[in-house]
């Protein structure tokens, strides 16, 4: 765009944009609100018995619970799994980390009633029969949720001399396991934060799985918005109110998080 | 005995060899320097001496032990690397007390030593500051703090100042000489850049391919290169095939001549004079500071000569003829 009349093009261009995207998530907060919203341009009323009645529900209570926990559940699972792999990846196995690259578009690139199909095939029997079971969708959610930690957690390790730190760090005294813990991990935090932040939204909010692998058996958030969308629009617009709120509390967490570390 | 002794060491990747049969002599004190152009394998010797890199022959023994096969923290060795190495997350001062806390001593005691460190290399204000806040020499000399406060046997010191600007790089290598005055640690220091040798080596070990092609003390392997690679390496030397020796000097030469170019004096013509002479005509002249250097051309042969800048002597123009005036005795033949 060129320089002279950029500023004021670029500043509409901006406001128009940041208009689009929010005006959908304020109707859904004032609908959230309405006593009635079938006629005219505004509500004719603002209340909140909507969210009362929505949180008073036992049915919204266990599967907002539910929710929460495979969120954090993701959350642990990650930690646990995908961030020694990244980490491990990253600084012994070069080859590793070139296929994680190339492969971590992979469950973005299918359709998801696939990926479900493949799923409900590897967990159906073998090892690990869990059809069925909330774990399903832990486990599900793993390869999802591998390139929101994998991009944010490289650029990190990228701007690193991995190896040189542990050079250094051997010849300090220090084993791999205590230069990960007190030199590199620290040093991902920011990455690793977003990235967690990210798996705790997806995880919180994703549909398709959670619906066709465990569906009734245990009823998300998701699933429990899918059921009541025929019902009053009131109710499904708190529902996603609440769903902004925990998005929105988990990037806040997020930003707190690098902001505790200026790196 | 020597204090840091390495017999015939060898490292090849396949069948590419990085070094072979390197021998080196350091005594206890002596910075000595590892001197050659980049990919020589200067670097991966010093690896290999900090248990980083695994020789695949030969033995090593520092301060009487043998540590050929000791793993790199047991070894008593302490290393800077080019890039610093800092740890980016930590301070100044956690960063110079991270080995002294793998080492289990009290936290008194490390703070105590940290705080001497930081005198030492003048880092106190900075003491809190992360590396990304410092600049390069001030990171430098946190590196080097972060070694020395580990009181090695032994320290390795990987092209330590060639990431700096040219000014930074000359204090840091006075400092880095004053220190090691100061606290007579014996050390190995690897570079490309033949001046920082010269001035900081007490030993020079010249590579090339793999190979250590001459060592002896900084003065000797400046004055006496044992080959023609070492006589282009340091020095600067004009190189004289015999046949241009002949053309130039009217002598009969067996092998080519190395001559420093402060070697030769620029005459007027009409000079009295005894020694070697040449008549030539300059092509071009340039100023180094407190040197200038000439480019004359004598019979089709260039050849550099340096002068001292003094304004007493009035400095000759392109297109000038001079007299070139050579003892023999500061002619080196090399094979």
């Amino acid at each position: 765009m060129p320089e002279p009349s950029g500023s004021l093009a670029d500043r509409l261009l901006i406001g128009v944009v940041s208009l689009l995207l929010l005006l959908p998530v304020l109707a859904v907060v004032v609908s959230a609100l309405a006593t009635d919203w079938y006629s005219g341009l505004v509500p004719s009323g603002l209340t909140l018995q909507w969210f009362a009645r929505v949180l008073a529900e036992p049915a919204f209570q266990a599967a907002l619970a539910r929710s929460l926990f495979v969120a954090a559940g993701s959350v642990v699972l990650q930690v646990l799994v995908t961030v020694p792999a990244i980490l491990v990846a990253h600084c012994y196995l070069p080859w590793l980390d070139r296929w994680m690259e190339r492969l971590m578009v992979l469950p973005y690139a299918l359709p998801q009633v696939v990926l479900v199909v493949g799923l409900l095939g590897l967990y159906a029997g073998g090892p690990l029969p869990l059809t069925g079971t909330p774990w399903i969708l832990l486990l599900g959610y793993l390869p999802l949720a591998f390139p929101l930690l994998y991009l944010p957690m490289k650029n990190n390790l990228r701007a690193l001399r991995v190896q040189e730190l542990l050079d250094a760090g051997h010849l300090l005294g220090a084993g791999d396991l205590v230069i990960a813990r007190r030199v590199i991990l620290p040093c991902v935090a920011p990455g690793l934060a977003v990235g967690l932040s990210m798996v705790f939204a997806l995880s919180f909010a994703e549909f398709v799985f959670a619906n066709l692998l465990v569906g009734g058996n245990f009823q998300t958030l998701a699933v429990y918005l899918f059921g009541q969308r025929t019902k009053i629009g009131q109710v499904t617009a708190v529902i996603v109110v609440i769903y902004f709120a925990a998005m929105w509390l988990s990037t806040l967490a997020a930003l707190s998080m690098l902001r505790r570390r200026p790196i | 005995m020597s204090f840091v002794e390495i017999r015939g060491f060898g490292k090849a990747y396949g069948a590419t060899p990085v070094f072979a049969d390197v021998e080196l002599d350091v005594a206890e004190g002596e910075m000595c320097i590892l001197l050659g152009p980049s990919g020589c394998g200067k670097t991966t010797l010093l690896r290999a001496v900090a248990g980083l890199a695994r020789p695949d022959r030969g033995r090593l023994v520092i301060a009487g032990r043998d540590v050929t096969a000791a793993s790199p923290e047991a070894r008593g060795v302490a290393m800077v690397f080019q890039h610093y190495a800092l740890f980016p997350n930590m301070t100044v001062r956690q960063n110079l007390a991270f080995g002294l806390q793998q080492k289990r001593l009290p936290r008194a005691r490390i703070a105590e030593k940290v705080d001497a460190a930081l005198a030492l290399m003048e880092l106190a204000p900075r003491a809190d500051a992360r590396p990304a806040e410092l600049s390069g020499g001030q990171k430098q000399r946190v590196a080097l703090a972060r070694a020395l406060v580990l009181e090695p046997r032994l320290l390795l010191l990987d092209e330590p100042l060639s990431a700096l600007d040219a000014q930074i790089r000359k204090r840091l290598r006075d400092e880095l000489k004053r220190l090691q005055r100061e606290t007579g640690f014996t050390a190995i220091l690897v570079t490309h850049d033949q001046e920082e040798a010269l001035v900081l080596g007490d030993q020079v070990a010249v590579m090339n391919a793999g190979r250590i092609v001459q060592a002896g003390p900084a003065r000797e392997v400046y004055d006496r290169p044992a080959t023609r690679f070492v006589a282009g390496f340091i020095g600067d030397f004009n190189l004289l095939e015999p046949d241009a020796v002949r053309r130039v000097f009217g002598e009969q030469a067996d092998h080519a001549w190395a001559i420093h170019p402060e070697a030769i004096d620029l005459l007027p013509t009409a000079a009295e004079h005894g020694g070697l002479t040449a008549e030539a005509s300059v092509i071009d002249v340039r100023i180094h500071g407190p040197v200038l250097r000439y480019l004359v051309s004598a019979n089709g042969t260039e050849l550099k000569v340096d002068v001292l800048n003094r304004s007493s002597i009035a400095a000759r123009c392109p297109g000038d003829t001079v007299r070139l005036r050579l003892d023999r005795a500061q002619v080196r033949e090399v094979a």
